[in-house]
């Protein structure tokens, strides 16, 4: 856990006035603010750091103690202790007090506080200013779940722990990458008769080694040796619904797509209904010839 | 009316000026619904309305600003859909 330089996290120097902080603070958080960056990971973070540090600042009670023990914060418990022993404390009360009491745990926001913070304020130390705190509709979460390929393939009940909750999830076949589902009801408690809020789970698919996904088809690249593709014959592919056999025309050409209709992925909330899967012949020559092998291929260049 | 909220009652408990509300209604940001004499807020409604008031009194941006993002916001959601279909696309020539 390191020293967090709230001032600079500002841009201020340690002069600056109650004004100046208010300022900083706005500016900063109408470039980073989430709801003005989705799904921009860095800017979220960038905006906790900079309520975390507007938090510590804005609150005169606060930024006293952090002012006088910031970079000594391991000691401060140390220093106070000392102080009160010898009974030198300041008239204005316990700088240690924390302050934070009437607050609920969800005017924090969740745990958007660092640990420098928790260990110089406690993890109650007072109401986050950066997000407002719900004040009817509970706050909404978001989630992201990682599936694989196979699993999006079938509808299936999956158990997710969400701020400690258990939550037991029916993720419908063909659900697609980046797809976010609304989970109603199930973000944090409402206050004063308003409705919980929601959860927005976003899927992440990870990309299959095999199979390409765009939309409902599915693609795969199949391996064929020259003497089937030249004479025709037959292969064996893998589908993500078991094997299927396919006829090779004589005279296939490197590159050839074929399109097996109904073979691709299963169309979101749309039961029985496929999308179509592709292979795309690659016709491989043959290398390190045996003299007689390299004597027919002679052959047949000056037939 | 178990989905619905006064827009007074609202401002109340948001502490908020209920002419912010009306003003986000006639630039067309939000709807409210009438029930005889009385507006009333929607609960699909609750979210966004939230947003705006961070925007308005925790970041100090005007209705007309919060306009401008509300487009500008639809616009980088439907250039994320984009470039994830793209993505996919690359994929395959990968």
């Amino acid at each position: 856990m390191a020293f967090i330089d709230y001032y600079k996290v500002l841009g201020l120097e340690k002069a600056a006035s109650q004004d100046d902080i208010k300022k900083a603070y706005r500016k900063l958080a109408r470039k980073y603010h989430p709801d003005l960056n989705p799904n921009d990971k860095e800017a979220n973070h960038k905006f906790q750091e900079i309520n975390e540090a507007h938090e510590a600042l804005s609150d005169p009670e606060k930024r006293k103690k952090y002012d006088e023990y910031g970079e000594n914060w391991r000691q401060a418990d140390q220093f106070e202790e000392a102080r009160k022993n010898q009974g030198t404390g300041n008239n204005g009360g316990n700088p240690f007090a924390g302050g934070g009491g009437g607050f609920s745990e969800a005017d924090f926001g969740g745990g958007d506080f660092s640990d420098f913070f928790e260990s110089l304020f406690g993890n109650a130390g007072g109401r986050s200013s950066g997000r407002r705190s719900p004040k009817y509709k509970g706050q909404d979460f978001q989630a992201e779940l990682q599936i694989t390929l196979q699993e999006a393939y079938t509808t299936h009940k999956r158990t997710i722990t969400v701020n400690g909750k258990n939550l037991r999830i029916t993720i419908p076949a063909g659900i697609a990458n980046g797809q976010v589902i609304k989970l109603k009801g199930q973000g944090s408690p409402g206050a004063n008769g308003g409705p919980a809020g929601d959860l927005f789970l976003t899927f992440n698919i990870t990309e299959d080694p095999v199979f390409k996904r765009l939309n409902d088809d599915l693609y795969v690249n199949k391996d064929i040796d020259l003497y089937t593709a030249v004479l025709g014959g037959e292969t064996t592919v893998d589908t993500l619904s078991g094997k299927v056999k396919l006829k090779i025309a004589a005279g296939t050409q490197n590159g050839t797509k074929v399109r097996l209709k109904g073979k691709g992925f299963p169309v979101y909330k749309k039961e029985g209904e496929f999308g179509n899967f592709f292979v795309t012949f690659n016709i491989k020559i043959p290398t390190n010839l045996s003299p007689a092998q390299q004597a027919l291929f002679e052959q047949l260049a000056n037939s | 009316m178990a989905n619905l909220i006064t827009i007074k009652e609202y401002s109340i408990t948001y502490n908020i000026e209920p002419e912010f509300l009306m003003s986000l209604e006639e630039s067309g940001i939000v709807y409210f619904t009438l029930e005889g004499e009385e507006k009333y807020i929607s609960e699909d409604q609750l979210s966004d309305l939230e947003r705006y008031i961070h925007f308005h009194y925790d970041l100090n941006i005007n209705i007309e600003g919060i306009d401008a993002i509300r487009h500008l916001l639809q616009r980088v959601h439907l250039m994320d859909a984009e470039i994830r279909q793209l993505r996919s696309r690359l994929h395959l020539h990968e």
